[in-house]
């Protein structure tokens, strides 16, 4: 079932499920989904899931935003952030977010950074490998295999194979993979390897 | 320049809104043009239309000279257009489109490709694929990470590592491959080569029928099997 993960200044207050077939945002309590904020407007947007998933702003003083525009009515994708007022909500939907649809991960111009694994243990304990390409193949074939993907903001760490996945920090690796922060363990195919940022 | 007969089909497919591929071909001119688009809203529809339209004003303009050139400077002239369209436009930001081109001269034949759109040929029976995806299991493929069974069934097959749109340059795959008549090519997005195997693929090509009927085969079995993404092909006979 999609969701709305409904935040406000980055701090997560709640997920909303969208069970109905159309639930309306505001500030009035009688809404489906009520936010206190004097920015939205008493009856603001409504989310309507007929067919294809889509948000109408329902002529607001402040404005329905999905992924920073301006909109009136929009179709929603998996991922898209809705804005209203001081809160966001994202839009999830698993099921929609099916394998097929294409992502692209090609090298930007932004991002540049560099990383280091610093192997802990396992066949190459003490070594320490830079990280200067968009893409590092981890792991052993017909074992763990996970991919470090350089992205804009960060690297993160993507499972390819192996059952169970690798893991971070103790934890097996969820299939869309995990964002690494300085000092994170990684754990594949018998190697602890330590994710350093400078 | 052998005789050449092509027919193309693309396909909304079962669950999509949109169908973000687009396709041309000109038999007389002796090219073919399939784009998949990617990006939300109706960006992926923007970046295949705009590809395809490029490189068609290339290709008609072709008379003779290096058709690898052409395919590889029409194709650079159209990641230039939507990289650009995407910097200008928010709500065309992170548009991109994968293309496979191919272009017949007199004697030789060449294709082009960025991303996962994929050229098949059919020759005595067997598929053979002219082009290597740009994605990221066919890298770990390449790389003797993963196996190609193992690439098929990884939930990360859909990751590109190369479309047009990403950056202000791109580097086209560019191969000229030969022709014999008999033979029969398959341009196709992952739509089509997601859904359906190599084997029904090559059962399909390898029956007399025209290309047209077996364009309208492809996609009607890619539907049948689910249709989870948009799909073309343009089927090519050589004669």
């Amino acid at each position: 079932m999609p969701k709305l993960i409904i935040t406000r200044e980055g701090v997560s207050l709640r997920d909303y499920p969208l069970d109905r077939t159309r639930i309306t945002i505001g500030r009035k309590p009688d809404n489906d989904v009520f936010l206190d904020d004097q920015t939205v407007s008493s009856e603001h947007a409504a989310v309507s899931l007929m067919g294809v998933p889509a948000i109408t702003d329902l002529g607001s003083t402040n404005g329905t935003f999905v992924n920073g525009v301006r909109i009136s009515k929009q179709e929603l994708r998996h991922g898209d952030v809705i804005r209203i007022g001081q809160h966001e909500l994202k839009f999830i939907d698993e099921d929609a977010q099916d394998l097929a649809a294409t992502m692209v991960f090609a090298p930007t111009a932004a991002a540049a950074h560099t990383a280091r694994l610093h192997v802990l243990a396992g066949a190459r304990a003490g070594t320490v490998l830079e990280v200067k390409q968009e893409r590092t193949t981890l792991g052993k074939p017909g074992g763990q295999i996970a991919v470090l993907l350089r992205e804009p903001g960060g690297f993160r760490l993507l499972p390819m194979a192996g059952q169970p996945p690798a893991q971070v920090n103790g934890r097996p690796m969820p299939a869309q993979g995990v964002v690494l922060t300085d000092s994170d363990e990684i754990e594949i195919a018998g190697s602890r390897l330590r994710f350093e940022v400078r | 320049m052998a005789s050449i007969h092509m027919w193309g089909i693309t396909d909304t497919g079962r669950q999509r809104a949109r169908n973000e591929d687009a396709i041309a071909w000109d038999e007389a001119r002796g090219y073919a043009v399939l784009a998949d688009g990617v990006g939300g809203q109706n960006a992926g529809d923007v970046a295949s239309r705009l590809v395809v339209s490029v490189l068609e004003s290339h290709l008609r303009a072709v008379c003779d000279g290096d058709a690898g050139h052409v395919l590889a400077e029409a194709v650079r002239e159209a990641n230039a257009l939507i990289h650009g369209q995407a910097l200008a436009n928010p709500v065309h930001a992170g548009m991109g489109s994968t293309v496979v081109a191919v272009l017949f001269l007199p004697c030789e034949a060449m294709v082009a490709h960025v991303g996962d759109s994929r050229l098949y040929r059919l020759r005595e029976g067997r598929l053979e694929a002219l082009t290597v995806d740009h994605s990221l299991v066919q890298e770990l493929v390449s790389g003797g990470f993963l196996t190609p069974e193992e690439a098929r069934a990884s939930g990360h097959r859909n990751v590109i590592t190369r479309a047009l749109g990403s950056a202000s340059d791109v580097a086209v795959e560019v191969r000229r491959f030969d022709t014999r008549p008999g033979d029969r090519l398959l341009l196709c997005s992952d739509g089509l080569s997601d859904m359906v195997d190599e084997d029904t693929i090559a059962a399909l090509l390898s029956r007399g029928a025209p290309p047209e009927a077996i364009a309208l085969d492809l996609v009607a079995l890619a539907n049948d099997n689910g249709g989870k993404d948009n799909i073309s092909a343009i089927v090519i006979e050589v004669a």
